[in-house]
């Protein structure tokens, strides 16, 4: 990343669960450290921790040596989680003391870092009560992590988030480039795209909505277009993409919300549910994502 | 009950049963010669069967090919998504049974609702009618103002606000031994 250019801080969000927000966050980072030279740094901001305990279990070794374990306990044990660091953010009356290094950012590969989950952030609504007092927590903490000397220069951050409106998906959504909204072909995961489109945006007022790219995600498909060499969708997740992008194109019209509906889709594989663990994108789905990132690196450059 | 006021016994219970399962047999004998005599008469003679006439039937839609193409059946359902939002719910019905059984069934297709062996109207119209109802509530929701904030716009600290203080953002990489510890 060019000195003192901020990186790209991209969200994926969806207050639906089950339609793929940590998978597609997981194979988002891991397709865009496989560029060279991009650097990746990756949140997981839901207190479930699917994300945390995928990359737990994905640690291709071949040995039983828990390295990322061993890290994360410490990292609990000093205090140096991000539920610290909201601690620390929170605190009333006091500066946000909280040094970051290599202690809260744990290193993947070298081109791609995490920010652990803890189960506290369950609690954290409990806790914090000011919704304000939290909005720019992610704003700094990047702020921190970018002008940290001895850290990596990163050019995407990117934010697992949970499936409904936190504190912390508060704080991400006021700061973000863009939102990722994956939906999945059928009623009940569309349902909710209207939802978050009409009503984010007055929950983030008066910051500005940041950009939204909503895309469909284990579609169903049969067979590749003869002339264009692309997948079909299946009439019935094509029926599920023309509503969802209809939603989409009305919010941006009567909404003024940036948002677009992507034509790239993520097909649906039963081999991506291991994607995480098993150490990366399936083979046959690279090209899925990097249609998807295309198209997203575009919107977010106009 | 038995005329003594009685609860019938199990012997009772199993007699009747086997009475049933005998009338039953009969009755689907009898059906089974009704049905072949009405065949023969209908073939000799089939103006004589009012009800059983094929006349007023939906041809077969493997026999009859759509007269739209597919594009034109989504433009078409377009219309009755727009038509049925703005409250014409009958006008969708009438645009509906006026369709062909052919063209209906091409629809639903598109539509990627399932066909079923033997489509027939009363089974697409409920399959067409459920898409637009699905259609209607994906685009439908209902918001309630958000709180009141005090927050101005422009308010958020920059991105690289922390950049100022040096020395709350150096760490040590090696280890955490110097980290902060928790205040109670």
């Amino acid at each position: 990343m060019p000195s003192g250019q901020s990186p790209k801080l991209i969200a994926t969000i969806n207050f639906k669960g089950g339609v793929g927000k940590t998978t597609v966050t997981w194979c988002m980072a891991d397709t865009l450290a496989l560029f060279p030279n991009q650097r990746v740094l990756m949140f997981d901001l839901d207190a479930q921790m699917s994300l945390t305990q995928a990359i737990a279990l994905n640690e291709d070794s071949g040995r039983l040596e828990d390295r990322f374990g061993k890290w994360y306990e410490i990292a609990v044990q000093r205090k140096r989680t991000i539920f610290d660091a909201i601690e620390a953010f929170t605190r009333p009356g006091s500066t946000f003391n909280f040094p970051v290094g290599f202690d809260v950012v744990y290193q993947i590969s070298d081109q791609l870092h995490f920010v652990p989950s803890v189960e506290d952030l369950y609690w954290l609504e409990l806790e914090v009560f000011d919704r304000d007092s939290m909005r720019d927590f992610i704003r700094r903490l990047i702020g921190k992590i970018t002008n940290t000397p001895k850290m990596s220069k990163y050019h995407y951050v990117l934010f697992d988030c949970p499936p409904s409106f936190t504190l912390l998906s508060y704080s991400v959504l006021t700061c973000a480039d863009l939102v990722l909204i994956p939906v999945n072909p059928d009623f009940f995961a569309s349902r909710g795209t209207s939802l978050i489109l009409n009503s984010l945006k007055m929950r983030i007022e008066p910051h500005p909505l940041p950009k939204i790219g909503v895309f469909m995600n284990k579609t169903k498909t049969f067979g590749r277009d003869a002339s264009t060499g692309k997948w079909r969708p299946t009439n019935e997740s094509a029926f599920y993409m023309r509503e969802v992008g209809r939603v989409c194109s009305e919010a941006s019209k009567h909404e003024n919300i940036d948002v677009r509906f992507f034509d790239s889709f993520i097909r649906e594989r039963v081999g991506i549910k291991r994607a995480i663990t098993g150490g990366g994108v399936p083979a046959d789905l690279v090209p899925d994502f990097r249609a998807l990132w295309q198209e997203s690196k575009e919107f977010l450059s106009q | 009950m038995n005329e003594r006021g009685e609860l019938p016994t199990q012997e009772d219970v199993a007699a009747l049963a086997a009475e049933v399962r005998e009338l039953k047999e009969v009755l689907r004998e009898v059906s089974g010669k009704l049905g072949r005599i009405e065949k023969r008469l209908r073939f000799f003679f089939p103006d004589s069967f009012p009800g059983g006439s094929r006349k007023g039937k939906e041809p077969d839609i493997r026999e009859n090919p759509p007269s739209i193409t597919p594009q034109q059946a989504l433009d078409l359902y377009s219309e009755l998504v727009r038509m049925a939002r703005s409250g014409q719910e009958q006008e969708v019905e009438a645009r509906v049974t006026a369709m062909s059984l052919a063209d209906l069934a091409l629809l639903v297709k598109e539509l990627g609702a399932p066909l079923g062996k033997k489509p027939s109207r009363t089974g697409l119209t409920k399959s067409l009618m459920g898409r637009l109802k699905e259609s209607i509530m994906l685009s439908r929701h209902t918001s309630r103002p958000g709180p009141d904030h005090s927050v101005r716009q422009g308010e958020s600290a920059p991105l690289g606000e922390d950049a100022a203080n040096p020395e709350e953002t150096a760490t040590d990489l090696t280890g955490a031994d110097k980290s902060p510890q928790r205040s109670s």
